[in-house]
């Protein structure tokens, strides 16, 4: 198929736009302000899909901005793609130590299973050990793959992916089929702390 | 003709340009196999999408409004003073305090003691005596830079382990000494000679910050470094470590440039000071000081501190073995891009770093850092360094 032109951002990136404002082309504390506002709600709502915590997706999204500020790329055109890179790795990182301390817990709560049975498990136990569940097996994923498929889940546009990961995006449609693929597979395979492997839904996908 | 894997995924995706998204609708209408695919990849994107939104359970919605993103730029400038606060003070010797910055991070990240020696109540003090020059070859440093790999795995553990006690906060002018004292909590020493007068007085706040040692995570952190060879001493984990930075006075003196841009004062908190010819800056802090047991192996975490820098392995022990790491102040210098000399000043050994001439730069910048009684002193200015020293002997 002939080449074609993706669709664009949804919105238009102010970071894309910018002029360097200085010799040393770092955004002055004024052009700073005005992408800060027009970005971090946006990279809030992203980061709270990686961290389901409001005040933790704040703060990366916070870390994400200094780190912008401390180190701006050397290339203006992709500042956009920057933040992104950086705040999704953020939001990974967060994933992974949390996943970290999951193992722990989990390791707590089978020992409390053997105990009791599965019936001394309450709907909030079996929602945490759900959400490590999903941590495990996107920390177990290859990075990129794990990436592309929450920066999709969280709405970003193949556009956006792409600058982020530096990726073609019109590779991304294809690459996302194949890390969804992975992860259901991994997700069957990774059985919460004392239950029984749920059967696949759809047999044969994977 | 069929469509294509990606074109089925970015129409299900919304991605397709309208008139494509046109063209894929027509011939979807059309084609049973296209369409069953389409189906297949509605459904698993579905189950996946449904379980991804465990993560996350409440809406998002009510995140960013334009009342909070105000609130965030506040803590955003707060930040940024945080980070520089330390490197304002020597503006053209940033690259040195990156470099220091870079032990210091390590030697926190790596030198925790033993909870169980916290518990017995035994904690050895470090206090600086004296200042050692290290000049190193930082491969894992570039430009006075951390390589940002680097940068962001410590700062992983950084943010995730230490806990500020004591928030840095804005420098703050003062109208003379007396004042400085009430503030700081000590009588600062001032020049005796009636040529140099004082154009500013500030005192930058102190802070304090205490860290957890996790050993699964620094093991982790060596590994993505590359360091994954490099044995930490048993015994660490969760360990806890204090350090207290005090308040310290700043006297500009002569012609100082400052910063009158508002714009650039929100950012960092307060005036930034530019170092003109005719301007020195005299900096003065009672010593940092750094709790740890008496059993924390530091001689070997230094090593291993080096060693994360960039240093040999057999260099890295040499130079850890060769300093007392409880009562200096190391201060590595980038290889190539600083000089350093001891000179006496104020009647003590006094290490002078100087910024190495390169095209561009007529009167080099420099730094010279000096310990008595307890007290840190640090005169920065740039051209002769004579002028420095005359001022650090004009003390009183």
């Amino acid at each position: 198929m002939a080449q074609r032109s993706m669709t664009l951002s949804r919105k238009p990136n102010p970071l894309a736009d910018r002029s360097p404002s200085s010799s040393t082309g770092k955004p002055g504390l004024a052009d700073f302000e005005a992408v800060f506002h027009q970005q971090w709600g946006r990279l809030c709502v992203a980061l709270y899909h990686f961290t389901g915590d409001r005040a933790e997706a704040e703060d990366l999204a916070l870390e994400a901005f200094v780190q912008l500020w401390q180190r701006p790329p050397e290339r203006a055109d992709n500042l956009g793609g920057w933040l992104y890179r950086v705040a999704t790795r953020l939001g990974l990182n967060h994933l992974r130590s949390t996943a970290r301390r999951d193992r722990y817990e989990q390791e707590a709560l089978a020992e409390r299973l053997t105990q009791s049975g599965p019936a001394g498990m309450d709907d909030e136990v079996e929602e945490r050990q759900e959400r490590a569940r999903v941590r495990a097996v996107l920390t177990q994923m290859d990075e990129r793959q794990a990436r592309l498929l929450l920066m999709r889940h969280a709405g970003f546009s193949y556009q956006e992916i792409g600058a982020a990961l530096g990726l073609n995006p019109s590779s991304i449609g294809t690459l996302l089929n194949r890390a969804e693929q992975t992860f259901e597979k991994q997700y069957q395979s990774e059985l919460p702390a004392g239950q029984p492997a749920n059967p696949p839904e759809e047999p044969g996908v994977g | 003709m069929h469509l294509s894997e990606f074109d089925l995924r970015a129409y299900h995706d919304g991605e397709l340009p309208p008139p494509e998204a046109a063209h894929a609708a027509l011939h979807l209408a059309q084609c049973a196999g296209c369409k069953v695919q389409l189906a297949e990849i509605e459904r698993r994107a579905g189950r996946v999408s449904a379980v991804l939104n465990v993560l996350a359970p409440a809406s998002a919605e009510i995140l960013g409004s334009n009342a909070q993103a105000q609130q965030a730029w506040q803590k955003f400038e707060q930040q940024i003073q945080e980070k520089t606060s330390m490197s304002k003070l020597f503006l053209r010797l940033r690259t040195l305090w990156v470099g220091l910055a870079a032990v210091i991070i390590v030697a926190i990240a790596l030198s925790f003691p033993s909870v169980q020696a916290l518990a017995s109540g035994f904690l050895s003090l470090f206090r600086i005596q004296q200042v050692a020059i290290l000049p190193l070859d930082m491969t894992n440093i570039k430009d006075g830079r951390y390589d940002p790999s680097l940068g962001q795995t410590i700062s992983q553990i950084i943010s995730d382990q230490v806990k500020f006690t004591r928030k840095p906060a804005k420098s703050q002018n003062v109208a003379d000494a007396g004042e400085a004292a009430k503030v700081a909590g000590f009588n600062p020493r001032l020049s005796s000679d009636p040529n140099q007068s004082i154009s500013r007085l500030m005192v930058q706040p102190g802070m304090a910050f205490e860290g957890t040692f996790d050993q699964s995570l620094a093991v982790q952190v060596l590994q993505s470094i590359g360091k994954g060879d490099l044995t930490l001493p048993a015994g660490l984990n969760g360990a806890v470590i204090k350090v207290n930075v005090p308040d310290a006075i700043t006297a500009a003196y002569g012609t100082c440039r400052y910063n009158t841009n508002p714009q650039n004062n929100s950012a960092t908190g307060g005036p930034s000071l530019g170092i003109g010819d005719k301007c020195l800056l005299l900096v003065q802090l009672p010593s940092p000081t750094v709790d740890t047991p008496p059993d924390l192996p530091v001689t070997k975490l230094a090593e291993i501190g080096l060693q994360v820098l960039g240093t040999a392995p057999d260099q890295a022990a040499k130079i850890a073995q060769s300093i007392d790491w409880t009562t200096t102040l190391v201060i590595p210098i980038p290889r190539g891009q600083m000089d350093s000399r001891t000179v006496s000043v104020d009647n003590e050994p006094g290490s002078l770093l100087i910024q190495q001439a390169t095209a561009g730069i007529s009167k080099p910048g420099y730094t010279l850092v000096w310990v008595k009684n307890g007290m840190v002193y640090a005169v920065v200015g740039s051209g002769d360094p004579a002028n420095g020293i005359a001022l650090g002997n004009s003390l009183k």
